[in-house]
């Protein structure tokens, strides 16, 4: 967090309902969340990331932590809401993923940039999917996109730190194992 | 070929220490820096994470950061109100607890499943609330309501009847030993009665005759306990002969051998005990 007011501040700040606190925390974390929520599901990444904010709110007044432990928690609450939303869709016809985040980034300084920026990401992100097993792949994503380390990581998947490290580094190894295959050039 | 030659050069080759990965996952290394192999990878790391980097432009931004703070306040404006609503809580449970407590003790009062006081303190109690339940003699009949206590029992005393025959004594070595220490009874009656007790009256010690512990070494014959008698009618008027009869002469001889090398004091003390014979 790049503000001048400390984390501890801030958050105090936003336990008491303060906007201006609430919109440091929410600039500073949105990005992560919606890029974590996206690669699950693309099409409702935007309402579920609001709902993540919601249950923020509910809980903020009753959080303890510093700015990594935070983060965490925001992540953990976002993992619950994906679970949450897929049992309601099994109930109920699949939505399509479209490309409507994409019309959001026209009113930004260099839209073509991030545009491709965005895409590049989202290729990447559907890569690290296809390639690697569920588990492997969620480590690698939430510990990329959600900047997040391994005992984190840890807490919000239930697993021991370790079988977390283990889990990263199988990732790798089958990613690059992968490439070679595919005659990648390094 | 096997699948395993093939393995094993992949395995050397996208070797890498757990510092190396854990840097590539934080987009530390370069594409170009990284270790054999690892480039691509770093590169596709990088490109995800760079998602995880652009600003929400900001169409939900001022309406979502409004609905927090409101979710944030309207969740104060409930914490604030709730010691008063813990309060209510924790009775509800109490009360809830107190019910549950109750209804447990009353039912087994009811089934006469408690212990015996406690089973009477709530046959009493329920019985003021018009609540008839069983007190703890009830199924006892004829039989008196009325419980053993240790202080019936000295410390050390065994609870088994060692004289029934069914379980040996604790301290039946101590009982013994005092019988030996407090009989009046002497010599072989003695230890007939101390035989007798020692194996519950099943020894037959005494009834067949004197002991023989200590035969004459050259005493070719068998005792002979079965006949029951002494080799001589007894008892006789004078010891010395009877002793004499049943030493074969030795005894006397015995005598002699005494009186001669006590220089006649034997026989002077045998005269002397003769004169002091009530």
């Amino acid at each position: 967090m790049a503000q001048r007011e400390s984390f501890d501040e801030v958050i105090a700040a936003a336990a008491a309902g303060a906007d201006w606190a609430i919109a440091v925390l929410y600039d500073d974390l949105q990005p992560s969340l919606l890029a974590y929520l996206r690669s699950h599901e693309r099409a409702e990444a935007e309402d579920l990331a609001a709902e993540v904010w919601q249950g923020i709110g509910e809980g903020l007044s009753r959080f303890e932590g510093d700015e990594s432990g935070f983060r965490a928690w925001a992540f953990t609450i976002a993992r619950h809401r994906l679970i949450d939303w897929r049992r309601r869709r099994s109930r109920r016809p699949g939505a399509v993923a479209g490309d409507e985040h994409l019309e959001s980034v026209a009113g930004v300084e260099d839209p073509a940039s991030m545009a491709m920026a965005w895409v590049a990401s989202e290729a990447a992100v559907r890569r690290i999917r296809e390639v690697l097993p569920l588990d492997q792949a969620e480590v690698i994503i939430l510990r990329v996109l959600g900047d997040l380390d391994a005992d984190q990581v840890g807490r919000i998947l239930g697993k021991r730190p370790g079988t977390i490290r283990v889990l990263q580094h199988r990732a790798l190894r089958r990613l690059a194992e992968t490439f070679s295959r595919e005659g990648v050039t390094p | 070929m096997s699948a395993g030659d093939a393995l094993e050069p992949d395995m050397t080759r996208f070797a890498l220490d757990s510092d190396s990965v854990e840097r590539i996952v934080r987009g530390a290394v370069e594409p170009a820096d990284a270790p054999p192999g690892y480039g691509e990878v770093a590169r596709l790391l990088q490109d995800a994470a760079a998602g995880a980097r652009i600003s929400d432009p900001g169409t939900a931004r001022a309406a979502t950061v409004a609905a927090v703070a409101e979710a944030v306040r309207s969740h104060r404006a409930l914490e604030l109100t709730s010691p008063r609503k813990s309060m209510i809580t924790k009775a509800k449970l109490a009360a809830a607890g107190l019910v549950g407590a109750l209804t447990l003790t009353s039912g087994l009062a009811a089934a006469n499943a408690l212990p015996g006081a406690a089973q009477q303190a709530a046959s009493d109690a329920l019985a003021k609330v018009g609540v008839s339940v069983p007190a703890p003699n009830d199924h006892a009949g004829t039989h008196p309501d009325t419980r053993g206590k240790s202080a019936d029992h000295p410390a050390g005393t065994p609870q088994t009847d060692a004289s029934n025959g069914s379980q040996p004594s604790d301290n039946k070595g101590s009982e013994i030993s005092n019988l030996a220490h407090t009989t009046d009874a002497t010599g072989v009656d003695k230890g007939a009665a101390i035989s007798n007790d020692a194996s519950n009256g099943k020894s037959q010690a005494g009834q067949h005759g004197p002991p023989t512990a200590n035969p004459a070494p050259n005493n070719a014959s068998p005792p002979t306990p079965a006949s029951g008698n002494a080799p001589v009618a007894t008892p006789n008027g004078g010891g010395t002969s009877t002793a004499n009869t049943a030493s074969n002469g030795h005894s006397s001889t015995g005598t002699a051998n005494a009186d001669q090398h006590s220089n006649g004091a034997a026989s002077a003390g045998s005269g002397n005990a003769d004169a002091h014979r009530p």
